[in-house]
């Protein structure tokens, strides 16, 4: 995943920055002791998000904290989040993720992108397997992203110009993800949300590449669509951010409430703000 | 002093009443009774409250039913099977509610707008596109934007007791 996904931080009290970064730091220290550091490299927001809203989902997970120092940050001691279900959880998703990406990568028509993944593959190949070892839920969440990528594949063989069709496959994906958080009571509205939050992600990405698409000539459901696609994009993104907050409404959490919601109302909304601004200044400038 | 009690009363009448209209209309009974107004939740997506006014124009009131049902497969078999020429607001409506369901957003919206624009005057499709107006406009629902913020409430509520308190003297 690409990092589209975190909260809007001049929103969020002291207590809960703090508690923010202490998750991102502890899954950054997780994906380094069970991967190694070049885990560590694939650090992003989304699965920070995705531990953080797994430890609001689940009574059970009890947070801890613990300060730390870190190389990225030698002189300041940081408070972070020990490792528990939700933190290796997310790591196990991230790596195999990883792999899967670079795997596309390598197919890719851009030279230097080609070449990079080469070179990764192995770091990549070797923590997926780890990941696998560790049991039953990491071999479903490998199965749900095999399935993504071939089903992706086919869609850009056939040049599907419809963003809700392109976007269905990692729609999907997340659903099952998403879905490993939850209980049998809310299944059904957490299952939604991860579909809503896939198609987000799904949608956001093909708006940031669309320039290099272009350019390279690669698959972009925007590139088919039409003569606005930036305002139709943004529209889109907009409803589907509207629908993940009605959602979250329905959901139970139990810790975390202000951060998961600033991060879903106000933080995806940024985003989409932040790529289409962006885009609608290339054009202009 | 009674003055002000009497109007401290009242204002938390009012919020209190202000705020059950609020649940009732946009929670109801949580999302298992299905009385989310215009939502997912909400049996069958927009067409709770005014099926009534259906019962007997409907032409689609079977496929309707799947879709409140949530049978979203079987309803959009259905609804392809429907040859061109008898795909009115109605259809437009209905396939709409089936992608809505799907998650397929855009589509969805493209929908609802064809329904609208082919028979403006419907009740149904208009608070259907205008809610979704919303939505991709402001990248909120109508409805929740306001009430999110709920620790205002809160804080409100602390504000006046505080006022009340100083005003009755206890304090200064």
């Amino acid at each position: 995943m690409f990092g589209y996904i975190k909260p809007f931080r001049p929103e969020l009290r002291l207590r809960e920055d703090e508690e923010y970064k202490a998750v991102y730091c502890g899954l950054c220290k997780e994906l380094g002791r069970s991967f190694g550091l070049f885990a560590r490299m694939t650090l992003s927001y989304d699965f920070a998000f995705m531990a953080m809203f797994f430890m609001a989902l689940d009574e059970d997970i009890c947070p801890s904290y613990e300060k730390c120092s870190c190389i990225a940050h030698p002189f300041k001691k940081r408070c972070r989040c020990c490792e528990n279900r939700a933190v290796s959880l997310s790591a196990k998703a991230a790596m195999i993720l990883t792999y899967y990406k670079l795997k596309d990568d390598l197919t890719d028509k851009g030279f230097f992108k080609k070449i990079a993944a080469a070179f990764l593959m192995p770091f990549a190949s070797s923590a997926r397997k780890k990941a696998l070892a560790f049991g039953n839920e990491a071999k479903f969440i490998d199965n749900a992203a095999a399935k993504m990528m071939e089903e992706q594949q086919k869609l850009e063989k056939e040049n599907c110009g419809i963003s809700d069709m392109a976007a269905e496959p990692t729609a999907k994906f997340l659903e099952e993800l998403i879905s490993l958080g939850g209980n049998d009571k809310n299944e059904p509205v957490l299952r939604r949300f991860g579909y809503l939050l896939g198609r987000y992600i799904y949608l956001c990405d093909a708006i940031d590449d669309l320039e290099s698409d272009r350019k390279n000539k690669n698959y972009n459901p925007f590139l088919l669509s039409g003569e606005d696609a930036l305002s139709e994009a943004k529209a889109v993104l907009f409803m589907t951010v509207a629908e993940l907050s009605d959602d979250l409404d329905l959901l139970e959490l139990k810790r975390y409430k202000e951060t998961v919601e600033n991060t879903v109302s106000l933080g995806l909304k940024s985003e989409v703000e932040r790529i289409i601004n962006k885009k609608g200044g290339e054009k202009n400038g | 002093m009674k003055d002000i009690n009497a109007a401290y009363d009242q204002i938390q009448k009012d919020r209190k009443a202000g705020r059950t209209s609020y649940q009732s209309q946009s929670y109801g009974g949580g999302y298992n009774s299905g009385s989310y107004t215009g939502g997912y939740y909400n049996a069958g997506g927009y067409n709770q409250g005014y099926n009534q006014s259906y019962s007997g124009s409907s032409q689609f009131s079977d496929i309707r039913r799947l879709i409140q049902q949530n049978r979203i497969a079987e309803a959009d078999e259905l609804l392809d099977g429907v040859p061109d020429y008898k795909r009115n607001a109605e259809w437009y409506f209905l396939k709409g509610s089936v992608y809505y369901r799907r998650g397929w957003l855009g589509e969805a919206a493209r929908c609802y707008q064809r329904a609208y624009q082919m028979e403006p005057g419907n009740q149904e499709y208009a608070a259907a596109w205008q809610r979704i107006s919303y939505q991709r406009q402001y990248g909120s629902s109508p409805m929740s934007g306001t009430q999110r913020g709920c620790s205002c409430d809160c804080c409100d509520l602390c504000a006046g007791l505080m006022c009340l308190d100083c005003l009755c003297g206890n304090w200064c």
